[in-house]
């Protein structure tokens, strides 16, 4: 059964202090920021967040000082540059950042949507990033002998995902790319999804099938300043004073959700 | 002789797009205007079928403008959409030939460095990480660097950090050339078995220029030709895929900063 939460702010129940939490979205579309609102206002800490292709989400996480550990293969504010708190985190390394590329954090997270132990990738084996990384190392592929790159699975506890649209079954719907939210939320033990709007119940239509959801909550705006098509266009003034670190703040996001 | 930030960009564009050959499948990343220019104008002035895909949108009708439309904003515009994993997927059957990279550094094993400057413990410098960079170099038939500000740090003997690997280690199977060509704003550098080759120097610069502003030992041959000039058709086509000059963006403005430019 997928349960409805009451709002938001009651996603913190759900996440233990120092969980692992994938955080939805890719870039600056569609990042659960309120339900990362309700996470910092709900006083969880010590977090190891996943994001893939983080932006605003890591920013926020950051100045709200919730993150001990940040997985991504890269984070910014696409056309308006370097994500300000996440590079001055890195040179100060205040926050754990383990390094990804998007291919061996997708076979990661694929390994542990599938439940397997790892998987192989094709990312080069030379790479720094497979060398600092601790999930990654190269193996001879067992049949071929050829020297690959094998992702350890990821263990993810909980996965936040903002949709446009949700059923009253909990089927997602997403329009446009969906990027990594499938697989996380069938990787995750725990996925939540805030929504824009209630539809139609039409399950072949669905992004995500409500067998890999466990909750949703209804949150209007609740990937604000990230685009959630076709409800919701990026803020690019708020993405830009972010970017000009005059600040992304909870109140900000109170108030847009 | 100096040389403007549009002269720059210009050339830089012509020169990248001159490489990509008949049939390539261009990937094209995010914020990288050189590249989305480069990849136009190849499509533009081939008669031989080129293919761009630019933010998960196929052969998209239009210049630069319409490629940084929202995907949505694109739908009458582009025969077809790939979501950012089959994209991947694309990049593993090599369904993607080419794409054009731009590093922080790179080296002349034609190792790209998009993470970090300085050593691990105490770096100076810390980017937004690597994203696919550690990936597409072993999958792509080819891959074409850029750097519009070519110097030792930018081209050093050794990258601080090697995001992705430019070809070659112990067991090396891949299909993949690897990184086999740089564009700066200074000349256009081969990989060649490990070595920087000096394919052509751009008529601002000269050879004693670029070998001062390499971290690595060139093959300089004494009669590198300069870069052919763009065109009129080559002008032509910047003039009508960026009529806004997206690529300028790209290109440092040097205004205080001295050696670049020489006479």
């Amino acid at each position: 059964m997928v349960r409805t939460l009451s709002s938001p702010a009651a996603v913190a129940d759900l996440i233990p202090p120092g969980a692992t939490v994938a955080v939805g979205g890719t870039g600056l579309n569609r990042k659960p920021m309120a339900l990362l609102n309700g996470i910092v206002a709900g006083g969880v800490r010590d977090l190891s967040i996943v994001s893939i292709l983080g932006s605003v989400d890591v920013e926020y996480l950051l100045a709200s000082d919730a993150m001990a550990e940040l997985h991504s293969a890269g984070v910014s504010l696409d056309g308006f540059g370097l994500a300000p708190a996440f590079r001055a985190a890195r040179q100060q390394q205040s926050v754990r950042f383990i390094e990804w590329s998007e291919g061996s954090m997708v076979a990661a997270v694929e390994a542990t949507a599938r439940g397997l132990p790892s998987m192989p990738c094709s990312t080069a084996p030379g790479s720094d990033v497979v060398k600092h990384n601790p999930s990654l190392g190269v193996y001879r592929d067992p049949p071929t002998g050829i020297p690959t790159v094998f992702a350890t699975a990821l263990t993810i506890d909980v996965a936040l995902i903002h949709a446009p649209a949700a059923d009253d079954h909990g089927n997602i719907y997403v329009d446009g790319d969906l990027g990594l939210d499938g697989l996380v939320a069938r990787a995750a033990k725990t996925t939540i999804v805030s929504f824009e709007r209630q539809v139609a119940t039409d399950p072949p239509l669905a992004a995500i099938s409500r067998l890999w959801i466990d909750a949703v909550v209804p949150a209007v705006g609740g990937s604000w300043p990230t685009e959630c098509h076709p409800d919701a266009l990026v803020d690019l003034g708020a993405i830009a004073a972010w970017a000009g670190s005059k600040g992304l703040t909870a109140e900000m996001l109170e108030k847009a959700s | 002789m100096t040389a403007s930030r549009g002269e720059i960009a210009d050339l830089m564009v012509v020169a990248l797009a001159r490489m990509v050959a008949a049939g390539d499948v261009v990937g094209v990343g995010l914020g990288t205007p050189i590249a989305l220019v480069a990849a136009l104008v190849a499509r533009h002035t081939t008669q031989h079928g080129v293919h761009v895909l630019a933010g998960g949108a196929l052969d998209v009708s239009g210049g630069v403008e319409a490629h940084l439309r929202d995907p949505r904003d694109q739908r009458s515009l582009t025969p077809g959409f790939v979501p950012h994993l089959d994209s991947m997927d694309m990049a593993e059957r090599q369904a993607m030939t080419l794409q054009f990279l731009r590093p922080a550094q790179i080296d002349r094993f034609g190792n790209l460095n998009t993470s970090r400057i300085g050593v691990r413990s105490a770096p100076a410098a810390r980017f937004s990480g690597g994203l696919a960079t550690a990936d597409v170099p072993a999958l792509l038939p080819r891959v074409i660097a850029y750097h519009p500000d070519h110097r030792p740090r930018s081209l050093p003997a050794q990258v601080d950090w090697i995001t992705g690997s430019g070809r070659g280690w112990a067991g090396n199977t891949w299909k993949a050339a690897g990184t086999v060509a740089v564009v700066t704003d200074l000349a256009v550098i081969e990989f060649v078995e490990s070595r920087g080759r000096v394919k052509s120097i751009h008529p601002w610069s000269n050879a004693s220029t670029v070998g001062e502003s390499t971290g690595f030992e060139l093959s300089l041959p004494e009669d590198a030709p300069p870069t052919p000039e763009p065109t009129s058709d080559e002008l032509e086509t910047l003039d009508l895929v960026d009529p806004l000059r997206r690529r300028d963006e790209e290109v440092p403005d040097r205004a205080g900063r001295d050696g670049r430019t020489t006479s």
